[in-house]
């Protein structure tokens, strides 16, 4: 690339390594050798020493070193520094030369291997006669040595070939070629560190040495040269602090150089390579801030170093590659982990690079264009085909003085660069450092910034003449500009674009950008809006337009052409834009009157236009697009012969529209597009989305909004068709015609479960038809909970209970019609099979015949109420069992007889006929031979409760189940006057245990004092064993008794054994019966406690009766 | 010297912008809306540190190679 002659040199940029040059390997052909060679450089990681090795011939050739200059008193220096310098010390000149040689201590050859090795050594050090470079030698043996003392030969023989070799102890190395190999090598390589470290620190004890010798006025080259030298031996060293240190010494050196034309080329080149280094270093040692502090004073002080005027363009072409090389050594630092921020970036650098490129194009664009060919001999030819010294002119090397020695070679050496310059790919290079600053300020969250390079990179396209990609990226950007509302730089960019779309004949694009540059956004001048005007007249006569201003004279011949093309194409001269994302010419805004219409109003429509371009424009037509359709055709302005569309800028023209909707549409939503053609020789629709409005439109809107808040009162004087005040409505809704009916409803609430509930309706038409096909949809409001639909039943038919198969919804029940006035009423029955509060829905539809603006039309209308009715349980129903005592059982024994008691308790409002109610037993059976309803025709208020009572006895049952079902009680009942309904309660789970033995008593309801009263016990075994009881009464105060008083007896399986006792009682009242104590020894579970439940505890004695008492009854 | 003022609307859009005649008014523009980037993010963070006690000046932006950009704040400009 032709901008090549700026890249910094590789070997600057690089990081210097200590060189160390290995002999005597044969990586070609010796696998051994090819080992070691391995070991050095393959896969080395960071944490080895840095070291560039190479491998070199025995016999080469190093770089002869000039003879030691003795005195400086006549020498004056050519330039500052030798290009091929840092190369030389870099990859040329070693700062060690290890041979490594094969050669074990018992070898059997020793003497004539240890000279032929110390021959090789002596080639090596004749090569390097005057260099400091140390000489080390590495024995490649095959044989693992002995721990250090204790092979003697080999001490022996090692110091014997380092005599032969004239080499230090430290300069000898064994390479055992075993396993451990990197190991070994590992440690080599830092023991060759150590040497080329040494070297160095000599290398720059030798230049330091020069420093006195040196006088300021004729050598002050020298001292940036030797301040630059020992810097680099520094870097070379891996001191870094000190490498720093000298360049920055170098570089203020370099600015007290007497600058002047011919020498300020030199003096910049080495100042950016200085500044280079000690950016790199402070970017190296995490001092990012002062790297920058570096560099803006680096570019302060050379940015007026412009030199010569007539190559004021290489100073550009300098500049810029000041900033890029910085920008990248900061890329470089953040990939490596330093942290940038919005305002400190790489891509402040690249962008002012680009800046700097574009000026260097500018600077070549200025330049007096001459038409000279370019100068033969070259004046930029030198023999050895660069240049001896960085920055120094091909024509005059090595020339220090003020003056140019032959102002005729200086004259055509200028004008080759020149020419040089000219096949220079400018805008390549602009874009290549745009786009770099692009990608930066993306990252940095810089979007306007990012969007201002890329109309630069698309500008830069368009000098390019590619201009598909210009328009490509100013498209791209446009819609920011235009969404932030900067006029100024949206009109700037327009006209770029206007010029691309110009040049490639692109007639659409061409067409939106006039559209946009005539509109209210645009800031350009009357007269300009004038000539883009005239050119978009003559784009829609199908003529060719007139080009764009300030377009290149020959792209724009080459545009005419490809305009002619064009115009001459018969097809493709229709075009539909929409406009909404731009802000076009001409403003569109539509509104329905209303949110909503009913179905037999007209729906009304306007649709409000309005011209910003300087001149009056023509419409052909404006067409309307609704989401039906068929609508279409009522909503359509066409230009006749007479009457023109024509628009006045400034002025609000509007055009009504009103069509009567189709009844199908109720319920549904109209939308609104708007679409306006002038079709002349070429043919434009534009069409708006939505009802109109553009990029600008919500932002005026919403000021307009916020200046008549603010002014409040003002407002009502203001002209009534204010534009921003405008409102768009791009939709509407057709809903049904209102009904002229009335729909009334009667009930009692709550309703009770399961009860046939009447809600009645009464419907009564004002209409002034006749309402026809009135239907009736009643019942559960659809949306609830969804079980409530499975709970609620409704019907018509109220005279008996209905059953769960009814619907929880009827849906149109016809009524008929209905006559003007006339009233028509229902009941509806509904059956609550759950609690809770639900709503209820009563639709009623009907249609009509009405005229809308003479049209007939068929109107559905409906009419809806609801209800929300509570559900309450009629009654409450709770059981107990309990024993023939009366004591409440958590178990019933088998066999044994129990009772059932239930209570009714009436929660309803209003009376409740208890009609009957029965058990339906499933294990029980009913101790009495017919069980009867206790509660037949019993009428409950609230809060009364109605008590039953059943003796029941579970027979012994076959399986082992201890909980058995008792089974249902059913209650039928009614309200008012309703039909019955049966309610059935699911009695509770009995938990059943078996008696081993059952004892119980029969006595008479009460005693007499002093009369006897007999008591027979019973006692039954229900095992299958033989039980044997023992049993025996306790003595009491209040009775005296005849039986036996202690006994023992056997009960055989399954029978029964009776005692009988004769009680006396002795006290009056409740008296507390003798007790019987019961044990059966074979049965220790059952004891007199478990027994003594079945047992009667007291018994009411009644007092001696006199006898006149008796007599008077018996009287009586 | 000032080369160029701007007033710009909370919304980011210029309420005024004016510059010295002699020189390229369209980069002015570019630079002031393109400074727009540090103002929404510098607003952006002290509107979260310190919510209305914010510091209206913020001061030097940040050097352009040419021009330095200095902003202030206004609390209500309606």
């Amino acid at each position: 690339m032709a901008g090549s002659q700026w890249e910094l040199p590789p070997e600057l940029c690089c990081r210097p390594m200590a060189f160390v040059a290995l002999t005597g390997l044969d990586v070609v052909y010796n696998a051994v050798h090819r080992a070691i060679w391995d070991a050095f450089c393959a896969n080395r990681r960071a944490d080895r020493v840095p070291i560039s090795f190479k491998v070199l011939p025995g016999d080469h050739e190093y770089p002869k070193c000039r003879t030691k200059r003795t005195s400086y008193e006549w020498y004056i220096p050519k330039g500052i520094l030798k290009t091929g310098w840092m190369n030389k010390h870099l990859n040329l000149v070693p700062a060690l030369v290890v041979l490594f040689y094969e050669l074990d201590w018992d070898d059997p050859q020793w003497k004539e291997k240890q000279s032929e090795c110390a021959t090789k050594v002596e080639i090596v050090r004749t090569s390097l006669q005057g260099r400091n470079t140390k000489v080390a030698v590495v024995l490649i043996q095959k044989k693992t040595p002995l721990p250090p003392g204790e092979d003697l030969v080999a001490s022996e023989r090692a110091s014997s070939l380092c005599n032969a070799c004239d080499l230090s102890g430290k300069s000898l190395f064994v390479l055992p070629h075993t396993d451990h190999l990197v190991g070994y090598i590992i440690r080599l390589e830092n023991a060759f560190y150590e040497h080329a470290q040494t070297y160095y620190y000599t290398e720059i004890r030798r230049v330091k040495s020069h420093k006195e010798f040196l006088n300021k006025t004729t050598h002050q080259l020298l001292f940036v040269r030797h301040q630059f030298k020992i810097a680099f031996f520094s870097e070379l060293k891996q001191d870094t602090q000190n490498a720093l240190k000298y360049y920055r010494t170098a570089y203020s050196l370099v600015h007290e150089l007497r600058a002047h034309e011919t020498n300020m080329l030199e003096i910049k080149t080495m100042a950016g390579f200085i500044n280079y280094k000690i950016c790199r270093l402070c970017f190296q040692h995490n001092t990012p801030l002062d790297a920058i502090a570096q560099f803006r004073k680096h570019i302060d002080l050379c940015k007026k170093k412009i030199g010569s005027a007539e190559l004021a363009f290489e100073h550009a072409a300098w500049m810029s590659k000041q900033f890029q090389s910085f920008g990248e050594l900061f890329d470089e630092a953040i990939k490596l982990g330093l942290t940038a921020i919005q305002t400190q970036n790489p891509g402040f650098y690249y962008q002012q690079a680009a800046c700097y490129s574009q000026e260097r194009k500018q600077l070549l664009l200025q330049l007096p264009w001459y038409d000279s060919s370019y100068p033969s001999p070259d004046p930029l030819d030198t023999q050895s085909g660069g240049l001896d010294f960085y920055g120094q002119r091909p024509w005059r090397q090595g020339h220090q003085s003020i003056d140019p020695p032959d102002a005729e070679k200086e004259k055509t050496g200028i004008l080759a660069l020149q020419i040089k310059e000219r096949d220079v790919p400018h805008s390549e290079l602009i874009i290549a450092l745009l786009s770099n600053a692009v990608a930066q300020f993306k990252k940095y969250k810089c979007p306007r910034m990012k969007s201002h390079l890329m109309v630069q990179m698309g500008e830069e396209y368009y000098h390019a003449k590619d201009y598909t990609k210009a328009l490509k990226l100013l498209d791209y950007v446009m819609c920011d500009y235009r969404t932030e509302r900067w006029w100024g730089l949206l009109t700037a960019i327009l006209t770029t674009a206007l010029r691309c779309a110009y040049l490639m004949a692109s007639v659409k694009d061409y067409i939106i950008y006039c559209m946009e540059l005539l509109g209210r956004a645009s800031t350009l001048k009357e007269e300009q809006k004038g000539r883009i005007e005239k050119n978009l007249l003559k784009v829609l006569m199908n003529e060719v337009p007139d080009a764009e201003p300030e377009c290149d004279p020959s792209s724009v011949s080459a545009a005419r052409s490809l305009w002619n093309d064009r115009v001459a194409l018969s097809g493709s001269n229709e075009f539909t834009i929409e406009v909404q994302d731009y802000i076009p010419f001409i403003q569109c805004k539509a509104k329905f009157f209303s949110p909503s219409f009913h179905v037999d109003q007209p729906i009304q429509l306007q649709v409000f236009l309005r011209a910003d371009c300087p001149h009056p424009v023509t419409l052909n037509k404006l067409a309307v697009s609704l989401s039906n359709q068929e609508y279409n055709q009522w909503c359509v302005v066409e230009s006749s012969g007479q009457e023109s569309m024509s628009l006045i800028p400034g002025k609000t023209k509007c055009y009504n529209f009103s069509f009567v909707a189709k009844t199908e549409d109720v319920g549904k939503k109209i939308e609104v597009s708007v679409m306006l053609g002038s079709d002349r020789g070429r043919c434009v629709f534009l069409s708006w989305r939505g009802a109109g409005g553009d990029a600008a439109s919500n932002h005026e809107a919403l000021q307009a909004s916020r200046s008549s808040r603010r002014w409040g009162r003002g407002m009502e004087t203001r002209p009534e068709l204010d534009w921003d005040n405008l409102i768009m409505q791009h939709s509407t809704m057709i809903i049904s015609r209102v009904p002229k009916i009335s729909v009334q409803l009667s009930h009692q609430p709550p309703a009770l479960n399961n009860e046939m509930y009447c809600i009645s309706l009464t419907v009564q038409s004002q209409e002034e038809g006749v309402a026809k096909e009135v239907k009736l949809t009643a019942g559960l409001k659809p949306g609830q909970d969804a079980n409530l639909g499975q709970t609620t039943h409704v019907t018509l038919d109220g005279s008996k209970v209905c059953d769960d198969t009814a619907p929880a919804l009827l849906p149109d029940v016809p009524l008929g019609d209905l006559k003007p006035g006339e009233k028509l009423e229902r009941c509806v029955y509904v059956r609550c099979v759950s609690t809770g509060p639900r709503v209820f829905l009563f639709h009623v539809a009907y249609s009509i015949d009405t005229t809308v603006e003479g049209r007939q039309i068929v109107c559905k209308c409906h009419k809806d109420e609801t209800a929300t009715i509570e559900t309450v349980v009629p009654f409450e129903v709770s059981v107990k069992f309990v024993s023939t005592k009366f004591e409440p059982l958590d178990r019933v024994a088998v066999d044994i007889p129990f009772l059932l008691m239930t209570d009714i308790l009436s929660s309803s409002p209003w009376p409740l006929v208890l009609a009957s109610s029965s058990l339906q037993l499933l294990t029980m059976t009913s101790n009495t031979p017919q069980l009867q309803s206790q509660l037949q025709e019993v009428v409950l208020q609230t809060g009364e409760c109605a008590s039953e009572c059943f003796c029941l006895r579970c027979p012994p049952l076959t399986s082992s189940n201890n909980t058995v079902a008792t089974g249902q009680y059913l209650i039928s009942w009614r309200s008012a006057d309703s039909p019955l309904i049966q309610t059935t309660v699911t009695l509770p789970h009995v938990i059943l245990e078996s008696v081993p033995l059952y004892i119980h008593a029969d006595l008479p309801s009460f005693g007499r004092v002093r009369e006897s009263l007999p008591v027979r016990y019973h006692i039954e075994n229900r095992t299958a064993l033989v039980q044997e009881v023992e049993m025996a009464v306790e003595p009491s105060d209040a009775f005296m008794f005849s039986g036996l008083k202690q006994v023992r007896l056997r009960i055989l399986p399954g029978s029964e054994q009776q005692m009988l006792y004769n009680y006396y009682p002795l006290m009056a009242g409740y008296q507390t019966l003798p007790q019987l104590n019961i044990s059966l020894p074979r049965c220790p579970t059952t004891n007199t406690h478990t027994l003594r439940r079945f047992l009667p505890q007291r018994i009411f004695v009644k007092p001696q009766g006199r006898q006149l008492d008796d007599a008077s009854i018996a009287a009586a | 010297m000032a080369v160029c003022i701007a007033v710009i609307a909370k919304e980011n859009y210029p309420l005024y912008i004016r510059s010295v005649p002699t020189q390229n008014e369209l980069k002015f523009h570019y630079t002031v809306h393109t400074s727009l980037d540090v103002v929404e993010e510098k607003i952006s963070a002290v509107g979260k540190s310190l919510g209305d006690q914010r510091e209206l000046y913020l001061g030097l932006l940040y050097p352009t190679e040419d021009y330095k950009l200095i902003i202030f704040l206004t609390r209500h400009l309606h």
